[in-house]
């Protein structure tokens, strides 16, 4: 079997069990068919697709329209369910998460994940703080929440399409 | 100064009590030199265990609530106390550094080989290693074969451990303690049903690689307090009122069982009940702001909660990066709701600078905050000066049907 069947089985087998979908995406339509993930390629923060590449992913949440110029994409990751946000010319400028596990940030931020990194190896880390607020001057990656319940969001606000504000993510 | 330097004061380190004796009673173990001010009304009885707040064990942390537990192998009085374990109404189950263990644990195996866990936490820190059973007795309860995580960055070497599980604690140094004791809504920390491989949460392992798991709810790391044979249905953490100013250390008590016993049973018309959804979250409003997924967490160490217009955040490079540094104390007021039902129950609570806190040297505060987007955590300070009743998913008290919280 291809690794794309049995992510597309795997997919079905979470729906009918009530959990990924239903615990981690908010109230959305439930019009367009999930496609596979292939982990090793996930569209990533800052990266530029076509609609026909993410579609091949994503399932398609919200349109661009006149009041809001950027599409939210929805995909299952292995523990978590991620949106990511693309403005009309296709550009990822901002994704996040929720789930019961923290997704593969080294593919989810793509080019940005070594930035991030440093900045993280360079900040010490802060015991009894229970969430994450990373900022450089290219991405901003924050994370909360609890176990069963984890939550997060990473961004580049130079990307961010006109009136977009950080308390747009949903 | 850094902030973490601040915090390593007064503790014992990794003290770890081994005796074959555990029908005898166990001995108490007082991990740190503390004060306490409890009063001559402190419950006693088997369903009570004596709780520390202050820096618990190498490199403890402000606000750091402890226990210790006792361990043994399954079925026998082969049993060892660990103290400094943090208590945790933020994550479900108990997991203990495997350097801290000697007693002989048995590894749960499925089908495709031995089974190992990686915890994550919202930091994206992560603990990793084998899934055991032990029997666990806390206060003078004992669970019989519950899965706890024997924590272990090496195990079965630390070239296998997935690269999903980044940089996995490798010593109670590092973590801050000895181990976690999540006594929080959940009766196990994936999915009661069945944790599907897809979650990322379990493994099974050869000597060099590992792959995603499922794990039944028998094979999932356990809340100890959901296997009791008595007195399962949830705690009630108990501890004292802090000045603002701070302590340097207090003790109170997790008692439990919710109205299983005249130590724990209250009226529901003396405390609130607020239900909470799937995902173990209730709704904070705080200045205009909803918060759906708000939760009270024993494991973090201050308010969390969006900046209001008016309230300083900490400099970056200061002691307290991530804190609040208000010059004067603020204070604040937030409306707690259930996930579900109307009742409603105004919270009042004070934010103080933290950069003078963690210079003060004192070791607990009720008035430590920091700033988050979106979500509002109560974390220990909530604790303090209150009764908060945890129930389990899954089962009832006189209080309610669980998961919930009330106080």
């Amino acid at each position: 079997m291809k690794r794309a069947e049995k992510n597309l089985i795997l997919v079905a087998f979470l729906s009918i069990l009530g959990f990924g979908y239903q615990n981690c995406a908010q109230s959305v339509g439930q019009t367009a068919t999930l496609a596979s993930v292939a982990p090793a390629s996930i569209p990533a923060l800052g990266d530029k697709v076509t609609p026909q590449k993410m579609a091949t992913f994503a399932r398609k949440l919200k349109d661009a329209d006149s009041s809001k110029p950027y599409s939210i994409q929805e995909i299952v990751m292995s523990g978590s369910t991620v949106k990511e946000y693309v403005t009309q010319d296709g550009v990822i400028f901002a994704v996040t998460w929720r789930g019961l596990s923290n997704p593969d940030l080294s593919q989810l931020l793509g080019t940005y994940y070594s930035d991030y990194r440093a900045e993280k190896a360079r900040v010490p880390r802060k015991k009894g703080m229970r969430f994450e607020n990373t900022e450089t001057s290219q991405v901003v990656v924050r994370r909360a929440g609890h176990m069963r319940d984890l939550q997060g969001q990473a961004y580049d606000a130079r990307l961010f399409p006109a009136g977009f504000t950080v308390e747009d993510l949903q | 100064m850094t902030f973490r330097r601040a915090f390593s004061i007064v503790v014992l380190a990794g003290i770890v009590v081994s005796y074959n004796a555990c029908s005898g009673g166990f001995s108490e173990i007082t991990p740190q030199s503390i004060s306490t001010n409890t009063g001559s009304d402190v419950p006693s009885g088997t369903n009570v265990m004596a709780v520390t707040v202050g820096a618990c064990g190498v490199n403890g942390y402000i606000n750091e609530p402890c226990v210790s537990v006792t361990i043994c192998q399954p079925g026998t009085n082969n049993c060892q106390t660990i103290p400094n374990i943090l208590l945790d109404t933020g994550s479900y189950g108990l997991r203990i550094f495997s350097s801290l263990v000697s007693v002989p644990l048995t590894q749960i195996s499925t089908a495709q080989g031995p089974l190992y866990t990686c915890a994550q936490f919202a930091d994206g820190s992560s603990d990793w290693g084998p899934v055991k059973t032990a029997d666990v007795v806390l206060g003078g309860l004992r669970a019989s074969n519950v899965p706890i995580e024997v924590i272990n960055s090496s195990a079965p070497s630390a070239a296998a451990i997935p690269s999903t599980c980044p940089s996995p604690d490798d010593s109670p140094a590092t973590a801050g303690f000895n181990g976690i004791l999540g006594v929080g809504l959940f009766d196990v920390d994936c999915n009661s049903s069945n944790c599907p491989a897809s979650a990322g949460l379990y493994f099974t392992c050869t000597s060099s690689s590992c792959s995603a798991s499922a794990a039944s709810a028998a094979q999932q790391i356990t809340n100890p307090v959901a296997l009791l044979p008595t007195d399962n249905n949830g705690v009630i953490l108990q501890l004292p009122s802090v000045a603002t100013g701070g302590s340097a250390g207090i003790s109170g008590q997790m008692v439990i069982g919710i109205g299983t016993r005249s130590n724990n049973t209250v009226s529901p018309s003396a405390v609130t009940y607020f239900p909470a959804d799937q995902n173990g979250d209730f709704i904070t409003m705080l200045n205009g702001q909803s918060m759906k997924s708000s939760f009270i967490d024993s494991g973090s160490n201050g308010f969390f909660f969006p900046q209001p217009t008016g309230l300083t955040a900490c400099a970056s490079n200061s002691n307290a990066n991530g804190f609040y540094c208000p010059a004067s104390t603020m204070n604040y007021s937030a409306t707690q709701q259930g996930a579900t039902g109307t009742t409603t129950k105004v919270i009042g609570f004070s934010i103080i600078n933290a950069t003078a806190f963690v210079n003060s040297g004192e070791s607990v505060s009720p008035a430590l905050g920091g700033t988050f987007t979106g979500v509002f955590d109560w974390g220990l300070p909530f604790f303090l000066g209150r009764n908060v009743y945890v129930g389990i998913d899954g089962k009832a008290s006189n209080l309610g049907s669980g998961p919930y919280w009330a106080y």
